[in-house]
């Protein structure tokens, strides 16, 4: 329910290693997962806080992540020229399983 | 044709000269010019000629052959040469030389002759008394100068120029000077040993200047010089000034003196040459917009390929994004872990489609414990990997093989005593496997197989399926593709297989008749939920019948290429079929004779539950209208083919998005009445639209 989840503000995500990636609630919920969880009916306890903690990754991948996030916000809905968005092939086994996860 | 006017100037449109002229940049401003600076500096010498006493001559002759061709190294051939013809006066040889080129200039204008056969002309000593008067009158040279270019001229142009680069009191800059400076300097240098008098008229050093570049290719041509040659690379603008690879030349930026290469670059608007590190300068920006021409080029190809594929537009998932990513490095995988079969079965299926799913590459998709495998493309695939499957995984469940085309006896007989728990198996494209084989594959396993499916091999035959239809009783899944031996006794056996949900025979290579079909869904119809005869192009009406008695649950209905159905039958089949609540996948492409009236049936029928159909090359169909669309409502309608009905306007299109509030995908491949303009939904997919693909 998209509606039900407020998009303004910021919320933080925290990856296993301690790294903190403020983001608008906007970009963030893109990830449909991050979305339900924002949800004010489930009233999860990320939801009041404003932060997520995501102990399955380090910051290398929820930095890459996050990148996503605003690459997608930035050209959703463009037509022509869109850039490819980067992966280095390493990351990308690893990055395939949370972008799962995630529904992104 | 115009070119006999050549001479009074070549102006009319359909001049190939003049076209060729224009192409090449060349105006008759600029080669009036060239001509009265080579005449300005011909006259010169002639002055000098005449000053001289006789006995100078030969001496005079020979400085102005070097000077003529200083940038060549073949001085001394030419002065041999003009050395031949001493007894000349000077004065005479002068005059006879300029009627010679005039007429040359004349010739060439009039009838464009080849070049031997105008030297030949030039080489007439013969007076003629007409052209000399022409001669006389400047302003008659004049306005032949401003409408025939030839060859020659820009050659004579060219070899002033190239005089003057190589003279030491002259620079390159003389040549943007204009006439006057021009006719001063040229004189000033060829003068030099001699001391300059008077100035020359104009007409007398245009004469002049003529008969010394004359004299100066004949002794080129003496020589053993490739003069046309030459002319041919002298004479567009851009290569006018581009002296051969290894000459001296000036940078047109810097004025620096260096060594002309193949690369060297020329300057900005195509006039002389600049330096390396000049050149270099502009590199960047010619690099630039060579790339941005190959992005676009390659954005081209990617969106036409995209739309071929029916990719949608848009930004891919991360998901998408990774699961790309690792099926092009997936030579370099080590192993895939545990990653989900969603992505497993993604990643399988784009290296399959890449066509590199390789032994090293198979083995990834192994996972001990598995209930699922399919590789769908196995053609690299060695038959002790498929062995190695049933080692690997023994646990399969459903085992899916596409492409198999080095699967052999002993990997089936593998399969067999091995797989336990195997109830799902279609093995398309084996055609190494005996009849024997699949015989003691069913005798094996049969009792538990549930699914079977095998195509393309033609050892597939009446004792295989026999064996197949005793030992399978719960069998529910059959899939009989394109197999060579596949008769009506054949399908006659399927009756002894009561419990089929879905049967297809696809594309049987022996016709197959109505009667054994007929058959067969009279015993195992009631249950079937998908039919496919696809091909089986001796079916009938009467087929279509048993389908409407007998297959209450029927949900998947393909019978493309029935080419002996009539509208008649297909609009039975549908009338009144009250045991069947509605197809959702109706596939009746190529079935030529659907009118719109059958089609009106259908919709009828099962406008409420078709999410997928297909009428490609229905040719019949709208012949008089469409209208008959606004009187009914696809409510679960996904996909439509409509492809090569040539009635589909833009008008249909919008009249079907009207009633279809869910369609997602339309195919339109040859329906040329479909442009640009119709309106489409924002989330609408339409593939082979004719102005797509020539865009």
């Amino acid at each position: 329910m998209a509606d039900a989840a407020d998009d303004t503000g910021s919320l933080t995500l925290v990856s296993n290693d301690g790294f903190q990636f403020v983001l608008p609630k906007k970009t963030a919920f893109t990830s449909k997962t991050i979305r339900n969880m924002f949800n004010k009916k489930s009233g999860y306890i990320e939801a009041k806080e404003n932060r997520v903690r995501f102990d399955e990754m380090n910051a290398v991948i929820l930095e890459k992540i996050c990148e996503y996030f605003c690459y997608k916000e930035k050209y959703a809905g463009r037509k022509g020229d869109i850039p490819d968005f980067h992966i280095p092939p390493e990351m990308a086994l690893e990055l395939m399983t949370m972008a799962d996860f995630l529904e992104t | 044709m115009t070119r006999r006017s050549g001479a009074r100037g070549v102006r009319g449109p359909t001049s190939a000269l003049t076209e060729f002229l224009r192409e090449r940049g060349i105006d008759a401003n600029e080669i009036r010019r060239r001509a009265e600076g080579r005449a300005a500096r011909a006259l010169a010498e002639a002055t000098q000629a005449a000053q001289a006493a006789s006995v100078d001559q030969d001496v005079h002759v020979r400085v102005t052959a070097q000077g003529l061709d200083g940038a060549d190294d073949d001085g001394g051939e030419e002065e041999e040469d003009i050395r031949d013809h001493p007894a000349e006066s000077s004065a005479t040889a002068a005059a006879r030389r300029t009627i010679c080129v005039r007429r040359v200039f004349c010739n060439k204008g009039e009838d464009g002759e080849n070049e031997d056969q105008v030297m030949a002309d030039a080489d007439d000593d013969e007076y003629n008394p007409e052209d000399f008067e022409d001669e006389q009158d400047p302003s008659a040279n004049r306005d032949k100068g401003k409408g025939v270019a030839s060859p020659q001229t820009a050659d004579a142009a060219e070899n002033s120029r190239k005089r003057r680069r190589s003279t030491t009191t002259i620079t390159v800059n003389v040549r943007n000077l204009g006439i006057d400076d021009d006719d001063e300097q040229v004189a000033e240098a060829s003068s030099s040993k001699l001391k300059k008098n008077s100035k020359p008229t104009k007409a007398q050093l245009k004469k002049l200047k003529k008969s010394e570049a004359k004299k100066a290719k004949k002794a080129r041509r003496d020589a053993g010089e490739d003069v046309s040659d030459d002319d041919d690379n002298d004479f567009g603008p851009t290569t006018a000034a581009v002296p051969l690879p290894g000459q001296i030349a000036f940078c047109t930026e810097c004025n620096c003196r260096f060594t002309v290469t193949p690369y060297t670059k020329t300057g900005p608007n195509g006039e002389g040459m600049l330096c390396h590190p000049c050149g270099k300068a502009s590199a960047p920006v010619e690099a630039a917009a060579r790339k941005r021409k190959q992005a676009a080029r390659t954005t081209k190809k990617s969106n036409a390929r995209a739309l071929l594929d029916g990719e949608r537009g848009g930004i891919k998932s991360l998901q998408e994004l990774c699961i790309q990513l690792v099926a092009k490095h997936i030579d370099d995988v080590e192993a895939l872990g545990n990653i989900g079969s969603y992505n497993m079965d993604k990643i399988c299926q784009i290296i399959s489609k890449n066509r590199s799913l390789t032994d090293h590459t198979m083995k990834l998709f192994l996972e001990n414990g598995d209930t699922t495998l399919s590789l769908y493309d196995c053609y690299k695939i060695q038959p002790a990997n498929f062995r190695l499957i049933a080692a690997c995984v023994p646990t399969l469940r459903r085992l899916h093989l596409k492409y198999c085309g080095q699967m052999n006896d002993e990997c089936l007989d593998y399969y067999g005593t091995q797989l336990k728990n195997l109830e799902v198996l279609e093995l398309y494209g084996a055609f190494n496997v005996t009849e024997d084989c699949y015989v003691r594959f069913f005798k094996t396993i049969g009792r538990q197989l549930k699914e079977f499916g095998v195509s393309d091999t033609s050892r597939f035959r009446l004792a295989a399926l026999n064996a197949l239809v005793d030992n399978c009783p719960d069998l529910e899944v059959l899939r009989l593709r394109t197999l060579t031996h596949l008769d009506d006794q054949c399908i006659r056996l399927l009756t002894g297989l009561p419990n089929l949900t879905v049967l297809e025979i696809s594309e049987p290579s022996m016709e197959l008749t109505d009667k054994p079909i007929i058959d067969v869904l009279n015993t195992c119809g009631s249950g079937l939920k998908e039919l496919n005869l696809n091909g089986c192009s001796k079916l009938t009406d009467y087929t279509l019948e048993a389908i409407h008695n007998c297959c209450g649950k029927l949900e998947t209905l393909s019978i493309s290429h029935l080419e002996m159905v009539t509208n008649e039958g297909l609009s039975r089949l549908f009338i009144g079929w009250d045991i069947n609540y509605g197809l959702r996948d109706l596939n009746i492409e190529r079935c030529q004779n659907l009118e719109s009236s059958g089609f009106i049936r259908i919709i009828d029928h099962s406008g409420n539950t078709l999410e997928r159909l297909s009428v490609n090359s229905c040719k019949e169909l709208g012949r008089d209208d469409w209208y008959f669309f606004c009187y009914f409502k696809f409510k679960a309608l996904e996909e439509i083919d409509l492809s090569m009905i040539r009635t589909v306007t833009d008008d249909v299109i919008e009249q079907l998005l009207a009633i279809s509030p869910h369609l997602k995908v339309i195919k339109a491949w040859g329906c040329h009445k479909l442009t640009e303009s119709v309106k489409l939904r924002e989330d609408l997919h339409l593939i082979g639209r004719e102005a797509d693909i020539l865009s």
